[in-house]
């Protein structure tokens, strides 16, 4: 599975059934969407580390890096790969 | 648990009241709020003792009924349903029993309000909205009669067992470490409009501060922009109030590191977000205001430490040193109420008025109803603002939030708080100060004219000994041209080595005609200060009026120096003089103490005197001709106006000589002899003077300056008088001439602690600024700048300082500016406040003393290691009905040897005119630090104990006499002991403390006890035996009858 694909899901899973919305696409905005709360993203922050083996500063959860899924697929590459 | 500690207290209940405007049915009600309990593990929880042991848990027996209530008949149901709630939230939950209660109430057929109150350990914000949505789903059911099958909430228990496995995790310690360390540095305490946080439960009012629509959608909008947009709405609208918040408490309490605590939900499943019940957890915004900080700026740190606060706050981790850690708590509230049955409903959200302990003001941002509008809720602790600082807290936040709407961008310090008509009246029409004055003139073109008017009024008096204006005009022009074949000429300097005597005054016309400046030098100065006085400014003479103080001056230095004597004959050279000095060329040297121990000469020029004479003449006289006293040491500038205003109007100066009268008595006799119409003191010389007024006729205007006026103090002098007078008070540094305002005062107006300073003079202006340069609202602490022709060049060779004390006017195209250092905030009558000083300067009797300065000074004496001056209050004083308070120079120092304190002030003495000598001094074996490695200053002892105890014997008083007297003195100087053999000056005793021992002993042995006696050997043996021979004299001269009915009435 890609990161796209794998944090799609993630996403789709966590926090879609819970809002009662179909689907997301990779350049949704995810703040303008309503769908991840402050709860969320922390839960998002924590999967992403457990899952990709990272760590993630509270400086680097900016929209800039978690504005879409394409933006989250990203930022973890960078980290993975720096 | 708070609730223990304070039983009576509702503090921990939240109230709302949702106010639903259509029909409701109270049997459905009643069944569907009972279901909701029933459903809820949390509501049903109370606490009882277990093996003593207090244990939370859920009651099954708890049910939830509603009180029915119904105002609908009332003449006023509203206002009956007010009087109801005001003193329901009062009312105090049975934790054993039950920790909630449920009215429902009618105000009308169509106007119902659901009352729920709740104690704070079984809801949070979130559990109250569920709460509410569940009561509104089960009412609808109720009404459908379809009211059956369990609840299908999560229950709080499974939250407990979660979170005491939690408690074991690595991510759970590794957090608690975290705050721990967090939680260590040491933040100065914020204080806001210069009060302290209390440290106990107090009373608070909730303001509810309405955004408006237009605000609340532009907030929105910003919210979304770079700095504060976070990955959701309500995360960037958070980043962007506690910027908002930051910037308030950052502009307001004018400190840099902010610490605001806030609520998180502490839910940490989606589970759990149905789950009612208290998650709620409270972490710490550590908030660390950098220089050019923008709201951008400050918002992307905030937001960085908003998302290290999430990671940080785990269920379970708030302490209560968490909890005590900040002062202001922002609560960003998103739970909503929503409709009822299908009828709109509005959220009031109840305060029960009660406050938790160090703890300022909470801001609590709602919008239960979802109308798109933010309310600001501002709970403010009632002891620390009144109505003036609700207002003010109110009106400033709303100030930076229509900054920040109005760009976003800008710097955090760019823009002053106050309001569009506070500027108005505070900056603008308060500095309306504009007035022409002679500005191509000199205070010598004055004198001329005056000259010429009255020739043979009497000039000045000293004793028996008078002079003319024509024999001064002459005497003085005739010294110029002397001075001038010297070398005198504008921008020279001459010093003015001279008793208060008519030669001084013939000095300073002769030094000014010649073109020079003068520096005036008290003869009471010790060697080193007088030679740098005289070197410093390079004078090319010195001029003295007597034989002792020329062979003095000699002695230090090699200009020459001339003897003035107003008996002796003058070559009468009354030609034109060659180098008259132009308005902008130096007048005279004011040196004051230095922080480096080294005085500085301010230097002030003909323009700045001008300028000021021209407005004390408006000002001071009202249109009279006044006789003013030469009274003191004219080498501070107090006696400007005495020196210069009188000649210029004709009238006459009384000229009380340190020559001719002890330290202190010379403010007696001006009132003794009632010979002068203006008299300048300051309060510490008011007090003393107190009871020599009523017998005067003639003084009619009583001038305050140098030190803060109280308001007691000035009443008691007016009341004194018994008669009409003008009571003035002023302020101003010397850097701007003597003094910048005015105040008439006026007992019945002047009713706060201190007289006001009132309001700047001719061409002066007044701002009060922070340290962005930006004018104070009312109740902030700012600093006084002084802006006005008459500024100071500034300080002789002191490029560094200069440049950071005399400063362009950015109000004002080509004016200069001085910044004072005082401290102060506007209060809600528009007057100014004092607030201390900002660096450690003090005034002590109106003289102003740098205590760095002092310290260095001290720092050169051989044995010294660390050494540390501070200013104690003596308010424990026999005196303290002289409304005015006691303060002392105190010294501490460590040492290897063992010192003698006679022998540091001997030292001392040499170096520092006496006004600055210390009272105290006190050896230490160790200066207490702090844990920076600084002297703690808190942590040094009293200072007259240790003094005594270490280093003098005590001589212990025999007779009654001398044991009255050491009571006396005990009390007057704060000491816990004294010897009979001590010297009163060196055991902290002072002129004006000497004058006021002298008075208690007059009234207390019904004698006038000679007051150089007292000078002369001031211990309490020779004083006693002074009273002893007074009190025989007088038996001596009675007869025996008298005695006898004396020794009667002694026996009764």
């Amino acid at each position: 599975m890609t990161n796209l694909e794998s944090i799609s899901e993630y996403i789709t899973a966590t926090f879609l059934i819970d809002n009662g919305q179909d689907s997301i696409e990779p350049d949704d905005n995810l703040l303008l969407s309503g769908l991840i709360d402050s709860l969320g993203v922390m839960q998002l922050v924590a999967h992403l580390q457990a899952e990709n083996g990272i760590k993630i500063e509270p400086r680097e959860v900016t929209l800039k890096n978690f504005k879409t899924i394409n933006s989250i697929v990203g930022f973890v590459e960078t980290k993975i790969s720096g | 648990m708070g609730q223990q500690i304070n039983p009576n207290l509702p503090l921990y209940n939240m109230i709302h009241a949702y106010r639903i405007m259509g029909e409701i049915d109270p049997v459905y009600f009643d069944q569907a709020f009972q279901k909701v309990v029933e459903g809820s593990d949390a509501l049903r929880t109370v606490i009882r003792l277990e093996k003593d042991e207090p244990r939370q848990f859920a009651d099954p027996e708890v049910k939830g009924t509603t009180g029915l209530l119904d105002f609908s008949a009332e003449p006023d149901p509203l206002a009956a349903y007010d009087d109801w709630i005001a003193k329901q939230k009062q009312s105090v939950f049975n934790l054993e029993k039950q920790m909630f209660e449920s009215f429902l109430i009618k105000i009308q057929p169509d106007y119902w309000i659901w009352y729920l109150s709740q104690h704070h350990i079984i809801t949070d914000a979130i559990a109250t909205g569920l709460v509410y949505q569940a009561t509104a789903e089960a009412y609808a059911l109720a009404v459908q009669n379809n009211l059956d099958g369990p609840p299908t909430l999560p229950q709080f228990v499974d939250f407990v067992e979660w979170e005491l496995n939690h408690k074991q995790t690595d991510r759970y310690k590794q957090a608690l470490a975290h705050w721990e360390e967090k939680l260590e540095k040491e933040v100065p305490e914020t204080q806001f409009y210069g009060k302290h946080v209390p440290e106990t439960i107090g009373r608070a009012n909730r303001n509810p501060v309405k955004l408006g629509m237009e605000r609340s959608n532009r907030l929105r909008e910003i919210a979304m922009e770079d700095g504060f947009a976070a990955l959701s709405l309500d995360m960037s609208l958070f980043t962007l109030f506690a910027t908002l918040l930051a910037t308030t408490i950052h502009r307001v309490a004018g400190e840099d590191n902010i610490r605001i605590g806030t609520p998180y939900h502490g839910r940490p499943s989606a589970a759990f977000k149905k789950t009612i019940g208290v998650f709620i957890e409270v972490g710490v915004l550590q908030i660390d205001i950098e220089e050019n900080d923008t709201f951008v700026s400050l918002g992307e740190r905030i937001l960085e430490e908003t998302f290290s606060n999430m990671m940080q706050v785990q269920p379970g981790i708030s302490t209560p040193k968490m909890n005590q850690s900040f002062p202001v708590m922002l609560n960003f509230i998103n739970g909503i109420s929503g409709g009822f049955a299908g009828h709109s409903v509005s959220t009031d959200w109840i305060h029960t008025g009660h406050f938790e302990a160090n703890q300022a003001f909470r801001m609590q941002v709602t919008d239960f109803d979802q109308t798109g509008e933010f309310t600001c809720n501002f709970d403010l602790s009632a002891e620390l603002f009144g109505p003036n600082e609700t207002e003010w807290i109110k009106e400033q936040f709303l100030a930076v939030v229509d900054t920040l709407i109005a760009d976003h961008t800008q710097a955090i310090g760019g823009f002053s708080l106050m309001s569009p008509s506070q500027h108005q009246t505070l900056f603008i029409d308060f500095n309306a100060t504009d007035h022409p004055y002679p500005k191509e003139k000199t205070v010598i073109d004055l004198f001329k004219e005056q000259v010429g008017k009255t020739p043979d009024n009497i000039a000045a008096v000293r004793g028996q000994d008078t002079i003319s204006y024509r024999e001064l005009d002459e005497r003085s022009t005739d010294l110029a041209h002397q001075l001038v074949k010297m070398g005198a000429a504008p921008e020279k300097t001459v010093a003015l080595f001279m008793h208060r005597s008519i030669e001084a005054l013939i000095g300073i016309w002769g030094v000014l005609k010649s073109g020079a400046a003068y520096v005036p030098i008290d003869t009471s100065f010790p060697a080193d200060r007088r030679l740098a006085m005289i070197t410093e400014p390079k004078a090319i003479c010195v001029l003295s009026n007597t034989a002792e103080l020329q062979a003095t001056v000699e002695a230090d230095v090699d200009v020459p120096v001339l003897l003035i004597d107003r008996h002796g004959d003058y070559a009468q050279d009354l030609g034109t003089l060659p180098t008259p000095p132009a308005p902008d060329n130096l007048a005279y040297i004011i040196f004051t103490s230095g922080s480096t121990g080294r005085p500085k000469g301010t230097l002030l020029t003909h323009q700045g005197l001008m300028n000021h004479i021209w407005w004390c003449k408006d000002a001071y006289l009202q249109g009279e001709v006044m006789d003013f006293p030469f009274n003191a040491s004219f080498s501070f500038d107090s006696m400007i106006a005495t020196l210069f205003l009188t000649p210029i109007t004709g009238g006459k100066i009384q000229i009380y000589s340190e020559a001719d009268y002890a330290r202190g008595l010379e403010a007696v006799a001006i009132f003794q002899e009632d010979a002068v119409d203006f008299v300048k003191l300051t309060p510490s010389h008011m007090s003393l003077i107190a009871d020599h007024v009523s017998g005067t006729e003639r003084i009619k205007v009583l001038y305050s300056g140098g030190e803060e006026l109280k308001t007691s103090l000035a009443t008691r002098m007016k009341e004194k008088f018994g008669r009409e007078i003008r009571l003035t008070n002023a302020y101003g540094p010397t850097e701007v001439v003597v003094a910048c305002t005015l105040h008439e005062f006026d007992p019945e107006k002047d009713t706060g602690q201190a007289v006001p300073i009132g309001r700047p003079g001719y061409n002066m202006r007044l701002y009060l600024l922070d340290k962005y340069r930006q004018p104070v609202p009312p109740g902030v602490e700012g600093e006084l700048y002084v802006s006005s022709d008459g500024v100071a060049r500034g300080y002789l060779n002191r490029p560094e300082l200069n440049a950071e004390r005399f400063l362009d006017d950015p109000f004002r195209a080509g004016a200069r500016m001085y910044k004072s250092g005082d401290m102060a905030r506007w209060n809600e009558k528009g007057e100014i406040i004092f607030a201390g000083r900002k660096d450690n300067q003090v005034k002590i009797r109106g003289v102003r003393i740098e205590l760095s300065g002092l310290e260095t000074i001290l720092q050169k004496h051989p044995d010294i290691n660390l050494v540390v001056v501070d200013v104690i209050t003596v308010t424990d004083s026999a005196f303290k009905d002289l409304d005015h308070d006691k303060k002392h120079l105190s010294v501490w120092y460590t040492s290897a040897k063992k010192l003698e304190t006679a022998d540091l002030r001997t030292w001392l003495a040499d170096q520092i005119p006496d006004l600055m000598m210390p009272s105290f001094f006190t050896q230490l074996d160790e200066m207490p630090l702090t844990t920076s490695k600084k002297i703690n200053r808190i942590a040094l002892p009293e200072p007259a104990k240790s003094e005594f105890d270490a280093n003098q014997a005590v001589e212990e008083p025999a007779s009654d006499l001398e044991i009255q007297l050491a009571e006396a003195w005990k009390s007057n100087l704060n000491l816990p002991k004294i010897g009979i053999n001590h010297n009163f000056f060196e055991i902290g005793g002072d002129s004006i403390l000497a004058i006021q021992a002298i008075m208690q002993i007059n009234r207390e042995y019904d004698i006038e006890f000679p007051i150089p006696r007292f000078f002369d050997s001031p211990t309490i043996q020779d004083i006693a035996l002074v009273i002893e021979e007074i009190l025989l004299e007088e038996i001596d001269s009675m007869d025996e009858e008298e005695i006898m009915r004396l020794l009667s009435e002694e026996s009764n």
